[in-house]
């Protein structure tokens, strides 16, 4: 847990600084990244269950992505693997639902191995999208981009402060961490003393989570409007516009033409 | 009555689990006034510091800023005169990057752009923070991160400031630094502290709180040099004043 915990902080704090690098992904509009991110998980979360092989041809968009913008694939792993546990456990009871053999006469693999394999892609390409964005963004490009997309600004705030409420949340669980392995001489966390430092963790991050927002308020923060982010109301550029219609268009190419199967069929073909 | 002025009459408050905090507290604070206002752990600082920002309401008893009355239907206009800076500058820095957080004051108070832009230089300026204007807060030092703190309160130009132990964490370097940005503001302020050389080397008046009442206020020198008093309520005379 304190391991996570850590991870999710540095992995937070990791995106903003991922997002002030100077790559000509960075240079791009934020609102450019928003709709190529928004086509390609409608892309990836609209696949039928047992479509692995599209999944396997939309891998290459955050494999490129995280090549040309100089985001590092530790990151996303790392990102990928603070959301694992909730799908993982969703996946392995899909392999104990589902034991119909894919091939006739032969009990493995079963139908629940490939929904289990199609759900993990699904995890691993769907958060590494959204992180990618971030990283390309920033938290501060994110919201003006969205706020210039018209998001209604309710919407925008609410991903503000759960992203502000994450950091406030990891950083106590952190804290109690550290307080609590200092006086533990090494003996492991029970079940007793996690469920008091989960008590706690809850009761300090509201208080801490209760001051910031005082200081939000102090500084005219009503919860309504979000005039303190900027508003990317610039228009979009030749290269923005030219960037966006290329991935898109690859993107529905992905989903809907025969790309897979022609990938399929070369590999076929380089078989022995 | 002057931009910049305090009345605090007769102000009692409670917390909801049935604490007395504040005590028929009277004060009055002049525009311009730089005010300590010292006491052991548990006198109520706090407690007065949220009551004038309008982040508690008195159970009773009267607060007013500049001759307003504080109640929730004027503390947002209040809080445009009044500034606070709270105790850990974590609770205060929420924003991506410095310039971003000392923005969202004065663009939440409806400013263009320009003009946030020139209270954001302005206030950056003020506390000797312009090079760290593009640098996320929590990649800065405790000096810088309370400076910037600082800057997030002025860039809102208030009437006003308000701190809530501004020297705890600082080194002495640091400390003197918080010093001289406090002598060159020319606004109000009131600072509860137990650093009281800090109070020292930047108020002239000092009130001394303790079990949620007023017990003591006056010049500062004179108020700090009564060992008695001093001791009586849980402080020391402050080193500076030793010699005297």
């Amino acid at each position: 847990m304190s391991q996570c915990t850590s991870n999710l902080w540095s992995a937070a704090l990791h995106a903003d600084d991922l997002a002030r690098r100077d790559t000509w992904l960075h240079r791009l509009d934020p609102r450019t990244h928003v709709t190529i991110t928004v086509a390609y998980l409608l892309a990836v979360l609209s696949l039928p269950l047992h479509d692995l092989s599209r999944l396997i041809l939309l891998a290459a968009y955050p494999i490129w992505t995280a090549l040309a913008g100089g985001v590092p694939f530790a990151y996303l792993a790392r990102r990928v693997a603070i959301a694992a546990p909730w799908i993982v456990l969703v996946a392995v009871s899909w392999i104990w639902l589902d034991r119909r053999p894919l091939v006739p006469g032969h009990p493995w693999p079963t139908a629940g191995c490939l929904a289990a394999a199609s759900l993990l892609a699904r995890l691993a390409l769907t958060v590494a999208a959204a992180s990618l964005l971030l990283a390309l963004t920033g938290l501060s490009g994110l919201t003006s981009g969205l706020l210039g997309m018209r998001v209604p600004p309710l919407c925008v705030a609410q991903l503000w402060i759960l992203h502000r409420y994450a950091l406030v949340l990891s950083d106590e669980a952190a804290r109690l961490l550290r307080a609590r392995a200092l006086r533990s001489a090494g003996r492991r966390l029970t079940w007793r003393q996690a469920g008091t430092l989960l008590g706690q963790l809850c009761v300090r991050a509201f208080d801490r989570a209760e001051r910031v927002h005082r200081a939000m308020e102090m500084r005219g923060f009503d919860g309504h409007s979000l005039r303190a982010f900027e508003i990317c109301t610039r228009r979009l550029r030749a290269t923005d516009l030219a960037y966006a219609s290329a991935m898109i268009l690859w993107i529905l190419w992905a989903r809907f033409g025969d790309g897979a199967a022609g990938l399929g069929r070369r590999l076929m073909q380089l078989a022995p | 009555m002057n931009a910049g002025s305090i009345e605090v009459v007769a102000v009692s408050f409670d917390y909801p689990d049935g604490t007395r905090a504040l005590r028929d507290v009277s004060l009055s604070i002049r525009a311009g006034e730089a005010v300590a206002l010292v006491g052991p752990n548990g006198a109520g600082k706090t407690t007065l510091l949220l009551l004038l920002t309008g982040c508690l309401f008195p159970t009773s008893g009267t607060v007013r800023v500049d001759g307003m009355e504080l109640r929730p239907d004027t503390c947002t206009e209040l809080r445009r005169r009044i500034g606070f800076v709270f105790q850990d500058p974590d609770d205060q820095l929420f924003m991506p990057t410095v310039w971003d957080d000392v923005a969202f004051g004065p663009r939440n108070l409806g400013y263009g752009e320009a003009e946030v832009a020139r209270r954001v230089r302005a206030a950056l300026d003020a506390v000797g923070a312009a090079g760290l204007a593009e640098r996320p807060p929590y990649r800065l030092s405790v000096g810088q991160r309370r400076a910037v703190s600082l800057a997030t309160v002025l860039a809102m130009e208030p009437s006003i400031v308000v701190l809530d132990e501004p020297g705890a964490g600082l080194d002495p370097r640091g400390r003197r630094a918080l010093a001289r940005i406090l002598l060159d503001l020319s606004c109000t302020r009131l600072m509860a502290t137990h650093d009281l050389d800090l109070a020292v080397a930047t108020c002239r008046r000092a009130i001394l709180l303790d079990g949620g009442t007023v017990v003591a206020e006056g010049p500062l020198p004179d108020l700090f040099a009564d060992e008695a008093l001093m001791d009586a309520h849980g402080l020391e005379r402050p080193a500076s004043l030793r010699h005297h």
